[in-house]
């Protein structure tokens, strides 16, 4: 059955959403090896549970920012992998160019302890 | 440790699978519940230790309770089941408004119930660490062995020289504290008031730890000419207003000044007062126990140590008087236990209300199972369409939880209801029920209650049906005999619990009949009962010769009696110290000549100074010898009195009774006649068993109780009496007025009240056991049409099909009557404080119970029976 899709639920990605863009831009990829890829990013601060990561991903999938994929070669197939859509990559932009922005503010404010 | 790989990451795969099946909603689980599983089982190969292992597979499992909840509240399904259920609600209409009533009757029942069980049981004193105060009562613990002692003396009260002893010498307690209670007039405007009054020690507000609203509590240097009010008596007398601590009252012709206010939710169950006057203690009288106590325990201290303690000191001080006392042990009780004798028919009511709501969801169940079987090929279309059988499931779920929110919000209406009712209708003395109000956690339970009643109700239809086959169903006139039978029992079920109900509700019924029809040993009939409050203290004041004191108090009573006799209607007036049925005792000790107690024996026998009038008015005749006549009044006259036959039979077996002598206050008393015995206390029998009637003469005992010769109500007599009596002296305080019968039938409020909650509990239960047999009844004629038509067919008459189905009804009935009644015969004891002069398995109770169910369960049958004997041969086999 098919939910109503909320426009405004990805407007502004949480945190885990935005992460799962940024591990699948690098490429398809199943759950673990974006888990994986998550805690790198995060220096190991997010530890995300299979649980947490694969509801974050229904909503992508629902909302057609990201979608089921064949597996690469050489690689088990019965692992479901997953790719960015066009949708998604937009939304990653999106999302990272609004936090670039803040970290810019953030910079001027010298709140990055750069000019130190 | 290195964990063992292969087995550690199957027996982890397994948990994870379980958890998910469990926690993730179905849709979810359906859709990524693989490549979920695949992930949790790569992630935990990777571990390494064992506490890793552990790790890892918390936080996976809490992942999947988090995931669980969010996926629930944000994208699932469940608020689009709700809106499915409602919509079949309303298709359903009557089945839905059927099973939202009896929802609420039960949740309601169960709700108002705990309710009034949680203020007064439950709730905690408002005192500082309440679970340290404790009762304190002397008793006379082998009671029994003194055939003159009532149950009254399990908890007996101190005399002053007993209670100062032991205060003194007491080691157990950090506080003790000391209170008598009575009543007082309270001048207020051009009239008085008669108000409940509590004269405490100092010690008894530091062992309640409790501090004044405003103003100060008294203390040891005090005497009664200060008094505390409670908060309603400041609202109600005093305006309410900071600036009555200062101001006097006028209490029994005295000046009282009010120097605090107690906090609002100040209550000490058991000692109900609106003025707390300081008491005093020191009065020498080893004899007159009017004393009550309380104190607070010291950290570590035991109940049974303490009163170790109190019996030693107390046997010191009862050896004065060894003839009183020296067979008095002590208790100390938690005061708790003050409320011990409503808990018995609390407990019982309630459980009766949880049985009540058992009865409801069973019926409920039956509704939906019902409207369900209707249902039952729309789902196997469904089910045959490729709707999976968890869906399906989950949304009769959904719809029977719905369906139970909405009852448990009738049944907090009908709770709210109940509850304000009860209070209302509640006989006097049942503690803190004034306080029973639907409050948060009493809503928590409903609420659990109801989802409880969802589950329950829920599972039942959700299970049997998603059992049957589709392609089963889908055939028509496809019987399903599983849910016929599972609809069968539960209908047995209701009649069990209806019968348990029922089997209570006649018990308590017989026991209000047999308690009716006691003879009191009196004829109230034309007696009106009326207590006044006589200001005879004014004649006493210090400084006053005795004598005097005697003759004004005499003529004063002289006056208002032929006041009473001189309003119209009454034909006659007489005076009496003690009313019956009032709840007051009063005893003495007493030397029967020639009479040698028992060792162990304690002599205590009811004492009443009444006048001549007092007999014939009552109706009283003598056995032996005469009644007291008006010369006996006399002061000059000899002193006589009239015994009851329990009296003399015991003191006197060897008869001869009239002419012996009794020894009273250093007095003789000669016996002129002999009464039957009579009930003055209570219709059950527990009444001081040996009662002595003196003539009542003006030199001290001086009567405030009258009884009237008269057929007049109490609304017609009401202004007469206020009018006469203040012509005599408007400080007259009338404490109550209502035929004698009135009273009597007042004592028997606590039996009536639990006898008709009870009727309407069974009567509840009954009606829903009924619904069930008609509806179980007439579903299974409509589902086996054919074999009727074919039974007619082949020449069975319709009679015996009716029969048929009445046997079928029958067979329900009896085995839900067995049922019920073994279960009422093995709870019987349960029964036991409550019911008087009945067995506790009553023949005639049960087997009256049994017919009528039964007999109720086959009308029940017989309009879908008829129906089944009339089917129509044609019809029944062209479907």
């Amino acid at each position: 059955m098919t939910k109503p899709r909320s426009t405004r639920r990805h407007h502004q990605l949480a945190m885990l959403s935005y992460y799962v863009l940024l591990a699948l831009a690098e490429g398809p990829a199943h759950g673990w090896a974006i888990i994986k890829r998550i805690r790198e990013l995060t220096n190991g601060a997010t530890n995300p549970s299979s649980g947490s990561l694969y509801l974050a991903m229904a909503r992508l999938e629902d909302d057609d920012l990201i979608a089921k994929t064949a597996a690469p070669p050489n690689e088990d197939e019965r692992r479901g992998y997953y790719k960015l859509t066009a949708a998604g990559r937009h939304a990653a932009r999106d999302e990272s160019q609004r936090l670039s922005r803040l970290v810019r503010h953030a910079r001027a404010l010298d709140l990055l302890g750069e000019s130190r | 440790m290195t964990v063992r790989q292969p087995a550690c990451v199957r027996i982890a795969a397994r948990i994870y699978a379980i958890a998910r099946t469990l926690l993730l909603p179905e849709w979810l689980d359906d859709r990524m519940g693989r490549d979920l599983q695949a992930t949790f089982d790569e992630r935990i190969a990777t571990t390494r230790s064992l506490l890793g292992w552990c790790a890892e597979l918390s936080h996976e499992v809490a992942g999947l309770v988090r995931a669980g909840v969010v996926a629930r509240l944000t994208l699932d399904h469940v608020s689009h089941d709700v809106r499915f259920a409602l919509r079949a609600m309303r298709r359903d209409r009557a089945v839905s408004i059927l099973a939202v009533l009896t929802l609420a009757a039960g949740v309601g029942a169960s709700t108002a119930m705990y309710s009034v069980v949680d203020s007064v049981l439950l709730e905690p004193m408002p005192f500082d660490r309440p679970e340290q105060i404790v009762m304190v009562n002397p008793t006379i613990v082998d009671w029994r062995n003194s055939p003159s002692l009532s149950s009254a003396w399990q908890h007996g009260r101190f005399s002053p020289p007993e209670i100062r002893a032991w205060m003194a010498e007491q080691r157990s307690f950090q506080a003790v504290g000391a209170y008598f209670q009575t009543s007082a007039r309270v001048l207020r405007g051009l009239g008085s008031d008669n108000v409940p009054v509590v004269g405490v020690t100092d010690g008894f507000w530091t062992t309640l730890r409790s501090g004044p609203l405003i103003g100060r509590l008294p203390t040891r240097n005090d005497d009664d000419s200060v008094a505390v009010v409670t908060y309603a008596f400041w609202q109600s007398h005093l305006g309410g207003d900071t600036a009555a601590v200062g101001r006097t009252l006028r209490v029994n012709d005295h000046s009282v000044r009010v120097i605090g206010v107690l906090p609002r939710d100040f209550e000490l169950v058991g000692v109900t007062g609106d003025l707390w006057l300081p008491l005093d203690i020191r009065g020498p009288e080893l004899d007159n126990h009017s004393l009550k106590a309380i104190a607070r325990l010291r950290d570590g201290e035991t109940i049974a140590h303490a009163a170790d303690e109190m019996t030693r000191i107390l046997r010191g001080v009862d050896a004065v008087d060894a003839k009183h006392a020296v067979h008095t042990a002590y208790i100390v009780s938690p005061v708790s236990e003050a409320t011990s004798a409503v808990r018995g028919p609390l407990v019982i009511l309630m459980t009766a209300a949880g049985v009540l709501l058992l009865a409801a969801c069973a019926s409920v169940a039956l509704l939906l199972l019902g409207s369900g079987a209707d249902r039952a090929r729309e789902l196997a279309v469904r089910q045959a369409l490729g709707a999976n059988k968890r869906r399906i499931i989950g949304q009769l779920l959904a719809e029977s939880i719905t369906l139970s929110v909405v009852g448990a919000a009738g049944g907090l209406a009908v709770a709210a209801g109940s509850i304000r009712l009860l209070v209302a209708t509640t006989p006097a003395g049942v503690p803190r029920i004034q306080h029973a109000a639907i409050d948060l956690r009493t809503f928590a339970i409903t609420a659990l209650l109801a989802l409880a009643t969802g589950v329950l109700v829920g599972c039942v239809p959700a299970f049997s049906l998603s059992r049957v086959d589709a392609g089963e169903s889908l055939r028509a006139g496809a019987t399903t005999t599983r849910t016929g039978r599972l609809q069968r029992s539960i209908v047995v079920a209701e009649l069990a619990l209806a019968t348990v109900l029922l089997v209570a509700a006649g018990l308590l019924t017989r026991t209000m009949d047999e308690l009716q029809r006691v003879n009191p040993g009196f004829d109230p009939r034309d007696a009106f009962a009326l207590q006044l409050d006589l200001p005879f203290d004014r004649f006493y004041r210090p400084g006053m010769p005795a004598d005097s004191s005697a003759v004004l108090a005499g003529g004063y009573l002289a006056r208002v009696v032929d006041a009473l006799r001189t309003i119209p209607g009454v034909s006659g007036v007489a005076t009496t110290t003690m009313m019956p049925f009032s709840g007051g005792r009063a005893t003495n000790s007493v030397e029967p000549e020639g009479y040698h107690p028992a060792p162990g024996e304690v002599v205590d026998v009811a004492r009443r100074f009444v006048s001549a009038s007092y007999f014939p008015i009552l109706h009283i005749r003598p056995l032996q010898g005469r009644l007291l006549v008006p010369a006996d009044e006399r002061i000059d006259a000899e002193r006589v009195m009239i015994v009851t036959d329990a009296f003399a039979r015991h003191f006197w077996p060897g008869g001869r009774w009239i002419g012996r002598t009794v020894g009273l206050w250093g007095a003789k008393y000669r016996v002129v006649g002999v009464i039957g015995d009579t009930r003055e206390q209570n219709l059950r029998g527990d009444d001081d068993k040996f009662k002595f009637y003196a003539p009542a003469r003006p030199d001290g005992n001086f009567p405030d109780n009258f009884l009237l010769r008269t057929n007049a109500s109490a609304t017609v007599l009401g202004p007469m009496l206020r009018e006469r009596l203040s012509k005599v002296d408007p400080g007259i305080v009338i404490g109550s007025a209502l035929p004698l019968r009135d009273r009597i039938a007042k004592t028997l409020a606590d039996d009536r009240f639990r006898m008709r909650l009870m009727s309407i509990f069974s009567s509840v239960a009954a009606i829903f056991a009924l619904i069930g047999v008609y509806g179980v009844t007439s579903r299974s004629v409509a589902r086996r049409r054919r074999e009727m038509g074919l039974r007619a067919a082949l020449g069975a008459p319709g009679v015996r099909i009716t029969a048929m189905v009445l046997a079928e009804a029958g067979r329900v009935g009896v085995a839900g009557g067995l049922v019920g009644l073994g279960i009422a015969i093995a709870g019987s004891r349960a029964l036991d404080r409550l019911i008087w002069g009945v067995p506790r398995v009553d023949p005639v109770t049960y087997g009256i119970v049994f017919a009528t169910l039964l007999g109720a369960a086959l009308l029940a049958a017989f309009l879908p029976a008829r129906r089944a004997g009339a089917s129509d041969v044609m019809q029944a086999l062209r479907t």
